[in-house]
């Protein structure tokens, strides 16, 4: 245990997580692309990957996109349009972790974290190459 | 282990990650397939700030209070629509908050997971197991208090979720 009940991940665990985010790269990598062809704003970007690299808590991220999604008015849908999408990702992460853990609790949060932190790295990675494609034709 | 401890172990962070998450979303759910019409989301905007400052007493007033106001006569027809369904929505929440007394508690309310989670952990005593009445009502007040302290450890968890889950479900309206 580290602070807040906090468990070290083992070394096949962590294989295994990142194995899986491998197999999961070309939906991420799909996702980043959706968030540039909704224009997404970097900002709003950038401020979804601080909140994940910052939280303790997974389902503080999956509240953000409910949030954005929730709180846009008009016809200025952009979160709305992938927010769907993005939190069936995460569900999917969910289910790996909760698998992973075999019925562990601490083991359970941080196998959630640490996937959803690497999938929001690489949608994120994804969506910063797409837009400078886009900038740069 | 102490409640105290408890609060910041891994199961009680899971059961706020987790199992809080689910029962907010379906308390959402149910609330919008058992009514025509719904509170705008506006009418949210003040349970984070009163759960953080107030807790489970300042949202209980709250609660109350809403109910109450939207009981007053309304003249125009589309105002008494709102009113009704602001009285729906903050009864609705009150009952998350609060316990039946004939048990009929909702299974997502807060109220029922918190004293769920009370027995499952040895910290709810069972009132009818002692005949002698102050024993009973000591038991009945120490009951009642760690029902408060447990709902007071997840509320503003409890209500991140709800009220980014309603928000989510109305997406595109008031």
């Amino acid at each position: 245990m580290n602070g807040e009940g906090m468990v070290a991940l083992d070394g096949e665990t962590l294989r295994s997580v990142d194995l899986f985010l491998e197999g999961f790269y070309p939906r991420s990598r799909e996702t980043g692309k959706q968030l540039d062809e909704v224009r997404l704003d970097k900002s709003q970007i950038r401020g979804f990957e601080s909140l994940a690299g910052s939280t303790r808590r997974f389902s503080e991220i999956v509240n953000y996109i409910k949030n954005q999604a929730g709180k846009e008015r008009g016809a200025r849908a952009r979160w709305r349009q992938v927010a769907g999408p993005m939190l069936g990702q995460l569900e999917e992460l969910e289910a790996e972790a909760d698998r992973l853990a075999s019925g562990d609790a601490a083991r359970a949060l941080e196998i959630k974290l640490k996937l959803a932190r690497g999938w929001v790295r690489q949608v994120v990675a994804h969506y910063l190459y797409e837009r400078s494609l886009r900038e740069e034709a | 282990m102490e409640m105290e401890s408890y609060a910041a172990s891994a199961e009680f962070r899971r059961f706020l990650d987790a199992t809080l998450r689910r029962a907010a979303c379906e308390a959402v759910d149910e609330y919008l397939s058992r009514n025509a019409r719904f509170a705008r989301k506006h009418q949210l905007a003040s349970i984070p700030s009163v759960v953080r400052s107030m807790k489970l007493g300042g949202l209980r007033e709250l609660a109350r209070r809403q109910r109450e106001k939207n009981t007053k006569e309304a003249n125009q027809q589309r105002e008494k629509n709102t009113k009704e369904a602001n009285q729906a929505f903050w009864g609705f929440l009150g009952d998350l908050i609060g316990e039946s007394p004939d048990g009929a508690t909702p299974p997502f309310a807060l109220s029922r997971l918190a004293r769920e989670l009370l027995e499952e952990k040895g910290w709810w005593e069972n009132e009818a197991s002692v005949e002698e009445k102050t024993e009973k009502k000591r038991m009945r007040r120490r009951n009642k208090e760690n029902l408060e302290r447990m709902m007071n450890a997840a509320l503003e968890v409890y209500f991140e979720h709800f009220n980014c889950h309603y928000f989510f479900r109305r997406q595109g309206e008031d």
